[in-house]
């Protein structure tokens, strides 16, 4: 948080002048069982069943997990089979138990996907790097802005949570699943970097970001959660734009096959525990309350949870993802330059 | 010559400070103690007597004047007696006269008995002001009422040597200070925002400075301070738990005065002085100069960094002006501002400017403080009855505004994209108030009024703006905004059935009109007195209080980005109903006190954030954010006193509970208040070694406040995009404010020497150096393990106690002319 940081800074001659001095709180507290899981629509279910552990434990680093846990897995208040799979609309419900930690469950519904309805984008030549290499057919190496409208139509009477990802392709093969940076896609004779993504571009991003949070400098960076709050059962359009998006190819011979990237944008319709979730992480990390409670100053926050006991998030989530292909942009600057 | 050092005791510094500058009295007493008819002049006139005690010891008056000049009325009163007076600036000094005069009983009563034993032979000539005028608490009916001279205030060591009037009432018994070092003030169990602070009656919603370091009153030209924190007054309502009314001086009309004061953190400048014979003014200012400090600090510091600029600046300032003028022997005018500002401009300027690279320009701008305008008449009806006038403007007003420029250099391409968030929080409020005072006989004062204030809340107003290459690629603006219009009635009677019982009772009657809806509140208030001897009082109180707005905040500390807001949508008012009752002493020169008071709150309505609130959606009203709930507070007050002598003093000691029950918080179950701190003392002592010279110390020590520690984590989920990483740990909730922080103490000292232009004041904050924990944290500690195949350095995690403030010395120079 910056505005915090700077004060700090200013006000390091008082702060110097007090001590840190570290203690052992007497508060009587017993370890809970923690059930983590992200459950998605046509995938088999996994549990991280793990237990509490005291923050100044000098074995934190070791291994949490239950071993002795039963874990039950019911959809729809039917117990079901490892192999299950969900299905949308499925209410599935988790119960461990352990002899040493207890018992605990929690309970999600898988939310049904929400496909991107239309996608009109636009990239923007922005820089020549290098153009025609002698004796290659196909060579040049400039940056480009791409801009995209995605419309999302929200179903109407249910209140829907998404989470919007993408990734670089390359010949069908798939950039990481990275929003925070991109790593260039590289072959021998090309190079596709998806440039960086914008994320002030789209306002919905920052819709959990309060006056509060917004004065104090907290920014949207990294976030693509949002809800349908602001246009439940209507269509919305959601903007993204990439900047220094960077294409590189030095190729003898014309190759169609090395024009042939893009990016794939996608849509996960999540549960509310998820998104109550990403919410919570980007409070602790980016928001001001963390750094306030850090201090001193305000109450802790603590880990959100939607587990019996307080530890741990089910979550569910559905996804459809849609392309958008860059070879006829590609091939019209490596031709026209 | 003979020193007695508790013999001489100042009058002064009473109510009514609109009328102070009148010369002429209106008066009409029957046999009544001389400090009562005193007070009723000090009330018109605002002049303090100086005299000695045992000169008017039993001395009963009766004194009939009607407009008449202050000089007619003295004379007249001490014409038959042996005591003789002098007007020598805003003091009325009382002698005994070298030749006593036969004492008549014709108009005055005195007792025999006991002005024979007065040795007049060993009087001293001078005068020693050693205490203030304040009805003895055993003689009226209210519990928990402290009116608070400025002189305590400055007697008051404080942090940086700034003397606050806040910190001063946080020796009062029942009185919390919050976190360290600030002017917070938490009553009986009760939260920050349920205190009314009042400059000369006008309510000022942010009284504080720097994070609520300092509160926003000038202690230069403070003349006096009404406390209450049980037996309200049935004229305020509003608020929960306290009222606080800081009553400024008036202009001299004697000539004029000054004083120029110099302190670590700020300095003042003062002036007041009379304008033709019927007008007065007084104006003051102050103004920290931190920022004097830190300007050349920066350019040193960003001089050798040529990759970042920092920027910062903060000061505040108060400014207060205020102009009496008597218009006619029965009416008198005043009008008055006050301008209290925050501003704070930080923020950095930082590059990596290569081939490729980025340069960011973050700039925070924070403005905030508030306006007081007020304009008032006092017309003396008739002579057993006055009415009061006012028009006043308050305003809060808080503007922030961050931009955030980022460039992005790739090889010849800029990519610019700026993000400029802007927010307004402010309240207007505009009343219009008639108060009347009726002395109805020697036995019964009534007062009684009502007021109108049109609010106009605006809690937010927030436009975000996002360019991207010049473009603009997204806003968001919001506004809320409410209207509300509260009406106010009160009738209070003080009624001295007789010498033995007295009972002051009253009641206040609000109605709340907001979004169609009206909300009304009736708070009868009741005190009774019985006084078994003329030592000793036992009482009782009644009082119920209504708040209609409620402060959201989000921090321990005082910040800009506070909100009030009304009360709105599901929620309703908030009440309080507390019951006490006190037993009192007082030595016979009144030299000596001690009070006891016991006392049990109930609190209703109250609100708070509900656990978690900050998953909510912030589009949504912050209703959705806030809970529902009760509180209660129960405690026992004990104060001891000695308030004259050479060495005065007091030892405050409180034991307390509060807790606090909501629905949507710590899973519907009650748990202690933060600041449920069990017990409390304060001991403070003031030495006037000799006229130049005085010592100030106070030693405060509380059971620590509560903290929520969270002392278990777990792994945290291995989804959620790009936030979870193999290894993060999760805190896990428990119980709200579980864990108490350790015994806070601290003795602060301050040394006053005067000559001849002013005086120094020296203080020591935090003498003993006690770092005092303030707040507990999760950490990590590096540990290097040795082992035979080399070192490994690894983190062990930690809970930690913040400890700040050690021993901060202070040193402040006050010119007087």
């Amino acid at each position: 948080m910056a505005i915090l940081r700077h004060i700090i800074i200013i006000s390091l001659p008082v702060l110097l002048t007090g001590c840190f001095e570290d203690f052992t709180p007497d508060i009587d507290t017993e370890p809970v069982l923690c059930l983590n899981s992200l459950i998605t629509a046509g995938e088999p279910i996994v549990v991280q069943v793990s237990h509490t552990w005291l923050y100044t434990d000098e074995a934190a680093g070791r291994d949490h997990s239950v071993k002795d846990a039963v874990i039950s897995i019911f959809a729809n208040d039917e117990p079901k089979d490892a192999d299950y799979l969900p299905q949308e609309g499925d209410c599935i419900r988790i119960v461990a138990e352990s002899k040493t930690y207890g018992y605990a469950e929690a309970e999600v519904t898988v939310p049904y996907a929400v496909p991107i309805e239309a996608v009109k984008w636009e990239p923007v030549l922005t820089n020549i790097l290098s153009d025609d290499v002698e004796g290659y057919e196909m060579a040049g190496h400039f940056l480009f802005n791409v801009r995209a409208e995605l419309d999302i139509n929200d179903p109407v009477g249910t209140e829907d949570y998404y989470r919007f990802s993408y990734l670089s392709f390359f010949n069908d093969k798939g950039n990481r699943d990275d929003i925070i940076y991109s790593a260039p896609i590289a072959e021998p004779e090309v190079e596709f970097n998806m440039g960086t993504f914008n994320y002030e571009s789209e306002p919905i991003f920052s819709e959990h970001i309060g006056v509060f949070e917004s004065v104090m400098g907290g920014s949207s960076y990294g976030f693509t959660f949002f809800t349908d709050r602001q246009f439940t059962g209507s269509t919305y359009t959601l903007h993204v734009q990439y900047s220094d998006c960077e294409y590189y190819v030095a190729s003898q011979q014309w190759k169609p096959e090395l024009l042939n990237c893009g990016y794939e944008f996608t849509l996960h319709t999540i549960s509310k525990s998820y998104y109550d979730w990403a919410n919570y992480m980007w409070q602790r990390d980016d928001g001001p309350l963390g750094d306030i409670s850090e201090f001193g100053f305000g109450d802790p926050i603590w880990g959100y949870s939607n587990v019996s006991t307080g530890a741990g998030v089910v979550a569910a989530q559905s996804y459809l993802s849609c392309r958008i292909y860059l070879n006829d942009f590609l091939d019209t600057v490596l031709k026209e330059h | 010559m003979m020193k007695r050092t508790t013999a001489l005791l100042l009058l002064g510094l009473s109510a009514a400070g609109m009328s102070a500058s009148a010369q002429n009295v209106t008066i009409k007493a029957t046999n009544q103690p001389a400090a009562t008819v005193f007070r009723s002049i000090i009330e018109q006139t605002g002049k303090n007597f100086v005299y000695s005690s045992e000169l008017l010891k039993d001395l009963k008056i009766s004194v009939k004047a009607s407009n008449e000049p202050l000089k007619k009325v003295l004379t007249d009163m001490f014409r038959n007696t042996d005591i003789e007076y002098r007007i020598k600036g805003k003091n009325v000094i009382l002698k005994r006269r070298k030749s006593p005069k036969p004492v008549s009983v014709q108009k005055y009563t005195v007792r025999p008995t006991t002005l024979p034993s007065v040795d007049v032979s060993k009087m001293l000539d001078e005068v020693v002001v050693v205490s203030r005028l304040e009805a003895p608490v055993v003689e009226t009916a209210e519990i928990g009422a402290k009116k608070i001279t400025a002189d305590e205030v400055r007697n008051t060591p404080a942090l940086f040597g700034e003397s606050d009037v806040v910190k001063t009432i946080q020796t009062q018994p029942g009185v919390t200070a919050g976190a360290e070092g600030t002017a917070g003030m938490y009553v009986h169990g009760g939260n920050a925002d349920e205190n009314l602070c009042m400059l000369d009656n006008v309510p000022l919603y942010q009284a504080n400075h720097f994070a609520g370091l300092f509160s926003a009153f000038n202690t230069d030209i403070v003349r006096y301070i009404d406390f209450f924190k049980t037996s309200i007054p049935a004229k305020y309502d509003g608020r929960l738990s306290s009222f606080m009314d800081v009553r400024l001086q008036n202009g001299s009309t004697d000539g004029h005065h000054g004083s120029a004061r110099l302190g670590l953190t700020s300095g003042a400048f003062n002036l007041s002085g009379p304008i033709g014979p019927k007008t007065s003014y007084l104006v003051g200012l102050r103004r920290s100069w931190y920022d004097v400090l830190t300007i050349p600090m920066l350019a040193v510091i960003n001089s050798k960094n040529d990759d970042e600029k920092m920027r910062f600046r903060y000061y505040f300032m108060d400014f207060n002006a205020k102009i009496n003028h008597r218009f006619s022997p029965r009416i008198n005018g005043f009008i008055s501002a006050y301008f209290g500002n925050d501003l704070l401009k930080t923020g950095a300027e930082d590059r990596n400017e290569f081939i490729t690279g980025w340069y960011e320009n973050d700039k925070f701008d924070f403005n905030w403080g508030n306006l007081v305008v007020q304009a008032g008449l006092n017309y003396r009806i008739k002579p057993e009855v006055t009415a009061e006038f006012t028009a006043a403007y308050t305003r809060y007003f808080s503007g922030l505004k961050h931009d955030d420029l980022y460039k992005e250099f790739n090889q010849g391409a800029v990519t610019e994209t700026r993000a400029v968030i802007k927010t307004d929080n402010n309240i207007n409020d505009w009343i219009f108030r008639g108060d009347f005072d009726w002395r109805a006989n020697d036995n019964t004062r009534i007062r009684f009024g009502a007021n109108y204030v049109r609010h106009s809340f605006l809690p937010s107003r927030t436009s975000r703006e996002y360019t991207f290459n010049d473009e603009k690629v997204a806003t968001r603006d919001s506004t809320w905004a409410y209207g509300a219009n509260e009406f106010n009635v009160y009738v209070e009677d003080d009624w001295r059935i007789s010498n033995r019982f007295r009972v002051n009772a009253g009641v206040h009657a609000s109605l709340f009109n907001i979004e169609g809806k009206t909300h009304s509140g009736i708070s009868p208030r009741l005190s009774l007195s019985y006084r078994p001897s003329e030592n000793l009082a036992v009482k009782a109180a009644y009082t119920r209080t209504v708040q209609y707005v409620h402060q959201l905040t989000q921090s321990y500390l005082s910040l800009p980005t506070d909100q009030w807001i009304p009360v709105t949508g599901r929620f309703k008012p908030q009440t309080a109903d507390k019951i006490a009752v006190g037993a009192y002493w007082q030595s016979n020169d009144g030299g000596y006190s001690v009070s006891v008071e016991g006392y049990y709150k109930s609190m209703h309505n109250l609100l708070d954030y509900c656990d978690e609130y900050y998953l909510k959606p912030p589009l949504e009203m912050w209703n959705a954010r806030l809970t529902s709930g009760t509180g209660t507070a129960k405690g026992i007050d004990l104060r001891i006193e000695k308030t004259y002598g050479k060495l005065t003093g007091y030892v405050g000691y409180s034991l307390a509970w509060a807790d606090r029950k909501y629905s949507e918080k710590n899973d519907g179950r009650p748990f202690p208040a933060r600041f449920d701190n069990r017990h409390t003392i304060n001991i403070g002592v003031n030495w006037n070694i000799n006229d130049r010279v005085q010592l100030n110390a106070a030693w405060t020590g509380h059971s620590g406040n509560r903290f929520t520690l969270l002392p278990q984590v777990y792994d945290s989920p291995e989804f959620g995009g790009l936030y979870s990483f193999y290894g993060d740990q999760v805190p896990l909730r428990c119980s709200i404010n579980n864990y108490q922080l350790p015994f806070y103490h601290r003795l602060d000292l301050s040394c006053t020497v005067r000559n001849s232009r002013g005086y120094w004041t020296f203080g020591l904050y935090n003498a003993y150096c006690h770092l005092n924990t303030v707040a507990v944290r999760r950490s990590y500690k590096d540990m290097i393990i040795r082992t035979p195949e080399g070192i490994t350095i690894t983190s062990k995690p930690v809970f930690q106690k913040v400890k700040l403030l050690p021993m901060i010395p202070s040193i402040s120079y006050t010119w007087q002319f």
